[in-house]
């Protein structure tokens, strides 16, 4: 017992150090940027006194270490500066833009476990067999495929050839404004609210790039999910299981399934994590308003606020979705208790 | 002469050491050899980085060059795989941009798995603060996810090639020095380790010249199973406007400056789109087979 406390003390003590080690590489890169935010505020051709003064209220002229000083405090203060592209503060634009990201990765998570755990664990079961060679291939193939790549198919036969999926987008520009919720994710918000039309034309601009991110990590939970029964099947345990006439659906759910049960916790906290670096290009191709397009557009008007604001928020979940799969696998497994 | 090589190699007492290690690698090609799509995998990729190399020996029409009056003509017998948006040359572009693109990846692995790999080494066999210190900073590279954290560095240094490469790199190296840090620490107190001290040996002579020799394999299984996931950050980088700037052409660039042009000229996006697949698909399935026969305990599980 003191041993688990003492590790998950240390693994605790970590997390401060990493989070400044985030903050400073955030706060270091926008100091090596090519463009002077000086010239981007004052103009080209300012003379030299508004130049001066401009860099002083920046507090530019101060030492690196205390220009971080002041970065840190701010950041505790819950301010990122202001994003010169929406001239909304970014701390503002990012709570704006992440329910939708929020929605979109969930939706693409659940699809990818329901999915991909169970043609995992019978691809495991029948290794060898046809289904198990079409879940590799499948599988690989789609590890294979850049994102960008399979959007840019689906749209062009769904929305364009078929006619059956919706464009890009979030809602139709009809219902566009109607509904603004508590929770910022529009699929919820409509239903809350009960404008099912709404509803509906939200859930069918979700259901294209969401199956698409939920594609991305299918791969990754069918593989490692058959990977690990592999391995728990091949325990001596599931011999003796056998050998005491258990029923095969019984071995297989109960004995080999319930053991793979904190690695795959693991797994599906990583892979929510990654789909938050598939939805950066996902959104591009789909156009929708979450995070990712938000730190691409930024990017391309080279708006170093809101760039670094998104980028250090995107690296706070991603550190704190990690550090919850240690946890969790640490509580779940019965061996360290 | 070829039996007689065989019997050498496959010797089940070999006389010297190098016979040993070459016995060994004989045996992983045989294994790599007995899988056909690992073969088709590494024939493609072969294949792929001769036609990108000899480019400029191929014959091929100038890649820049545009004819406004041609733009996404089908594919023809002056242009074997048609035109894209300005009139240029598919085909001439496809192996230029493949030169930009696996150049890169090649250019970056280059770059990360050494450095990686000495990093890690020395980290892991010296131990201490500088061991604490690495690991820290190599947690906080890992704390972002990959794209993003280049997509931040790309800003930083300034979009291009040289933004590219750098940010790619950046992002990438400490993956290698975790792995090889874990390798070393496995053998840091090994008996053959302390014999070597014994003999007077430093530590930049046991690190260089027996800890690196055997985190190699681990290191070459990763670095092929990452060729693909590296690729792939380029042509994202290059698609979201952010990595190889135009004219030059650049796969993941053409498919995004060809992306309109879906809906009738559909090969424009088509090609670079396929051949990235392609090559990535290659490097995944020969870092899967690399993996299989360097360690076995894998072998079948994934």
């Amino acid at each position: 017992m003191s041993k688990r406390v003492a590790r998950l003390a240390g693994s605790a003590a970590s997390l401060p150090i990493t989070l400044f080690g985030l903050v400073l590489t955030t706060f270091l890169i926008g100091r090596v940027i090519p463009i002077d935010p000086v010239i981007a505020i004052a103009g080209d051709h300012a003379p030299e006194a508004v130049v001066a003064h401009v860099r002083q209220e920046l507090g530019l002229d101060r030492p690196l270490l205390v220009q971080f000083t002041i970065y840190c405090r701010h950041l505790l203060q819950g301010d990122l500066g202001s994003s010169v592209m929406t001239s909304h503060p970014v701390v503002q634009d990012l709570a704006h833009f992440f329910p939708a990201t929020l929605e979109l990765a969930t939706t693409a998570i659940l699809v990818a476990s329901l999915v991909g755990i169970p043609v995992g664990v019978f691809a495991a079961a029948r290794q060898g067999s046809r289904f198990d060679h079409a879940v590799r291939i499948v599988a690989t193939a789609s590890q294979s495929m850049p994102i960008f790549v399979l959007g840019l198919g689906s749209l062009l036969i769904f929305y364009v050839k078929l006619g059956v999926a919706p464009g890009p987008g979030q809602v139709d520009v009809a219902y566009d404004g109607l509904v603004d919720g508590p929770t910022g994710m529009l699929v919820l918000d409509a239903a809350l609210q009960g404008e099912w039309d709404v509803f509906r034309d939200a859930a069918a601009h979700l259901a294209q790039p969401a199956l698409l991110l939920a594609a991305f990590s299918f791969a990754v939970i069918a593989r490692m999910t058959r990977s690990f029964m592999l391995e728990a099947l091949a325990g001596e345990y599931i011999t003796t299981a056998r050998a005491k006439g258990l029923s095969r659906t019984r071995i297989l759910w109960r004995h080999a399934f319930g053991n793979i049960k904190v690695p795959l916790v693991t797994l599906l906290a990583l892979a929510y994590a990654n789909l938050l670096e598939g939805a950066v290009v996902t959104e591009s191709v789909f156009g929708w308003p979450g995070l990712g397009r938000y730190l691409t557009i930024s990017l391309l008007n080279a708006d170093m606020n809101a760039v670094l604001g998104a980028t250090l928020v995107v690296g706070v979940i991603y550190l704190g979705l990690n550090r919850f799969a240690d946890v969790a696998a640490r509580l779940l497994d019965p061996r360290t208790r | 002469m070829s039996r007689h090589y065989q019997a050498w190699l496959l010797a089940a007492h070999p006389r010297s050491r190098r016979q040993a290690a070459w016995g060994r690698r004989y045996r992983i090609w045989l294994q790599f050899q007995s899988d056909r799509a690992a073969m088709v995998a590494l024939a493609a990729i072969a294949v792929l980085i001769a036609v990108c190399a000899g480019a400029p020996l191929l014959g091929l029409q100038d890649p820049a060059v545009q004819v406004l009056t041609m733009r996404v003509a089908p594919p023809s017998g002056d242009h074997w795989l048609g035109t894209d948006e300005l009139g240029r040359d598919m085909l001439a572009r496809l192996v230029y941009g493949g030169r930009a693109t696996l150049g890169l990846t090649t250019t970056i692995l280059l770059l990360v798995a050494p450095t990686g790999l000495l990093i890690g080494a020395f980290a892991g066999f010296t131990g201490g603060v500088i061991d604490q210190v690495l690991m820290r900073v190599t947690d906080v590279f890992l704390a972002f996810p990959r794209l993003v954290l280049a997509l931040a560095f790309v800003a930083a240094l300034k979009p291009g090639i040289g933004g590219a490469i750098g940010a790619t790199a950046l992002t990438s190296w400490p993956l290698y020095a975790r792995l090889a840090r874990a390798e070393t620490l496995k053998i840091r107190h090994s008996d053959f380790i302390a014999a070597i001290r014994l003999t007077g040996a430093g530590s930049v002579r046991i690190v260089l010249h027996h800890i690196v020799p055997l985190c190699l394999p681990s290191i070459i299984v990763r670095a092929a199973l990452d060729g693909g996931g590296v690729m792939l950050t380029i042509a994202t980088l290059g698609f979201l406007g952010m990595g190889v700037q135009p004219p030059v052409p650049e796969w993941g660039a053409m498919i995004a400056t060809s992306r309109d042009l879906i809906l009738q000229q559909w090969w424009v996006p088509v090609f670079p789109g396929s051949l990235v697949f392609l090559t990535v698909l290659s490097f995944t399935v020969i870092g899967d087979v690399l993996r299989d026969a360097l360690d076995p305990k894998w072998a079948g599980r994934c």
